[in-house]
Formats: structure tokens, sequence, C-alpha cells
């Protein structure tokens, strides 16, 4: 998995792409406190993104818990294919706004 | 046997052969292997197109010729450090598909299952992390910083996992072994996926994508059967 960030104001985009599976574990901690500083809006572009499995998607949850901490909005663009249908069966969708 | 990308020594060629001789032994067609280096392979998929049975990581060192189970017809063991660096179950998944076009229909079942499982027998297993730390954000520091630190330890790093995948007419079998622990399963039902951070997702969604699931060797081994 690769992602970029990009600061402007109190809003941040992000996009993240290639596949999002257990082997990235070890950079799950460092984008979640790069990715939730600030308490604006957090858009999160998944269009690069191929795959993802049950780890990939348990980042997102702490996208969310540290959100509702910050009090940041997050929003999720883009998911299309496998990675949509993986992350609404798993009710992703109940946690963030999908566009 | 054939050697594939790799300087094998004969220690390690001679422990091979022995083994494939034993496990053809007991096979009903024996099986062509190849002894590779996971370190110098980047597509694995592109790697298993060739037809050949079994499929030996020598970087798994002294456990690559450890019981190589007969009767399959699709056979890769990798390291550890493999299996984190490839994409090892979309090479298996699509291996198998190009041999047996008719389990096509079950690709992205497959897929996401083995994935599962391989990322289990990884992170559960070999090196031996505990889920449940990821619940917080602080223990999902503590487990990152730990995985990185296991899968940089050689003697953890080459310790195999094993996939086998057997196909009928009517469906495939695919096993994921490691050398961990082991476990005991937890009872899964059909209930719908949780969006849940601390662990258990993983053997959900497998549930949700094979008809059949069962595990052996006290948790580590996994089996799983998909029906057309």
């Amino acid at each position: 998995m690769q992602f970029t960030t990009k600061r402007d104001g109190n809003r941040i985009d992000v996009s993240v792409s290639g596949k999002l599976t257990f082997a990235d574990s070890a950079t799950f901690p460092q984008f979640v406190e790069q990715v939730t500083k600030g308490s604006g809006i957090c858009d999160i572009d998944l269009g690069g993104l191929s795959f993802i499995d049950s780890t990939g998607m348990s980042l997102f949850v702490h996208v969310y818990d540290a959100a509702q901490v910050s009090g940041l909005k997050v929003v999720i663009r883009n998911a299309t294919g496998a990675v949509s249908e993986t992350l609404r069966r798993a009710s992703f969708d109940t946690l963030f706004e999908f566009r | 046997m054939s050697m594939t990308n790799a300087e094998v020594d004969a220690v390690v060629a001679a422990r091979l052969d022995d083994a494939m001789r034993d496990a053809n032994g007991g096979a009903a067609r024996p099986l062509a292997f190849s002894a590779f280096d996971s370190g110098k392979v980047e597509d694995l998929a592109q790697f298993l197109e060739a037809a050949v049975g079994v499929w030996i990581d020598v970087a798994c060192k002294g456990h690559a010729a450890f019981q190589i189970p007969p009767d399959a017809d699709l056979v890769l063991r990798v390291s550890t450090a493999a299996a984190i660096r490839l994409d090892v179950a979309d090479a298996v998944a699509r291996a198998m598909m190009k041999r047996f076009q008719h389990l096509q229909p079950l690709e992205s079942d497959i897929r996401c299952a083995l994935q599962e499982a391989i990322g289990n027998a990884v992170i559960h297993g070999n090196l031996g992390l505990d889920g449940s730390l990821r619940a917080t954000m602080e223990g999902l520091r503590i487990f990152s910083a730990t995985m990185e630190q296991r899968q940089s330890d050689p003697a953890l790093a080459c310790l195999p996992i094993t996939i086998r995948a057997k196909a009928h007419h009517d469906g495939v079998t695919f096993v994921v072994e490691d050398m961990g622990a082991g476990f005991t399963p937890p009872t899964i039902g059909p209930e719908p996926i949780p969006a849940v951070a601390a662990g258990g997702l993983g053997l959900a969604i497998i549930h949700r994508c094979c008809a059949q699931l069962r595990f052996d060797s006290g948790g580590r081994c996994i089996d799983m059967a998909f029906r057309l």
C-alpha cells in the first residue's frame, strides 16, 4: 500500500493505492497519526486501491476512532469494485460517508 | 526435480529429493517439484505459471523439506518473510484458475479466503502476534512495532507457510498450514461481518467465502472447501 497526504488549512486529502493487507500492518500507526490530525475534513480517496483484507479494514476502524475523538469528519471517496464491496459488506458505510 | 531461480546447496537438494520420494510414494501420480529462492522473486503469479506441482522456497531453510504433503494439485511452501513481501494469495488463486478453468467462478471467494488464511498464518501463527492488541491505538503501536521486530528475526522469518490445493469436478479445497502455537478456533456463525479492529474479522470473511471450514493440528492448519 502507498499513501500520500496533502493538507490545506483544516482539510486533509489522502490518496491510498495498491493493496491494503496484513503486510502493511507496520505502517498503520503512522497512517492514523498523519491522517487524523486536526478537526476539519479528511477526504480519503481509495480510487487507486485494488484490494483490501480484514487487517486493512481494521485500519479504518482506527481512523474512525481517532476522528471521533478529534471531531474530524472523514469521507471515503472512489471505493470501487472488490474494495467497495468488502467495505460495505463489513458495514463501513455506517461509519463513514461514502462518495 | 528442477531448481529454479536459486543456487540450492547439495544437502538441501538431497533432503528435498528424499522428501519428494516419500511424498510421491503416497501420491496417486508423481508431482514435479521446483526449489526457488523467494528473495529473488518479484512476481510470484508469473512464477507459478509453470506446470509444477510442488514449489518450495529454500528460504524456509531447515523446514523446506518438512512433511511435503502428497495428493495435491499444487503445493507452495514459502517462508514467512516471503508471505509478507509477495502476494501469495493472488498468485496461488490465479495458478489454480489457470490450471482448472472450471473453477473460475470461485476465484473472488478463493482470493479473499486465502488472503485471510495466509494473513492469520503469518500474524497469529508464525509471528505469534496477539490480534487483540489492535483494539486500541496504543495497542496498535505495540502490535506494529512487535510485528516489525519479529519479521526481522531470521528464526521466525524462515518459518514456512504451506498452501496446498486440490481440485475436484465440483469445487476445490485449499489448506493453509503454519508452524505457530495453534489456537482454539471460535465458533463462527453466519452473522454479518463486524467492523472491528481487534481481530476475528478474517475468520468471519473466510466462513462467508467457503462452503466448508475445518481446523486441524491444534488450529495450525485451516482446511477450506469451495463449491461451484
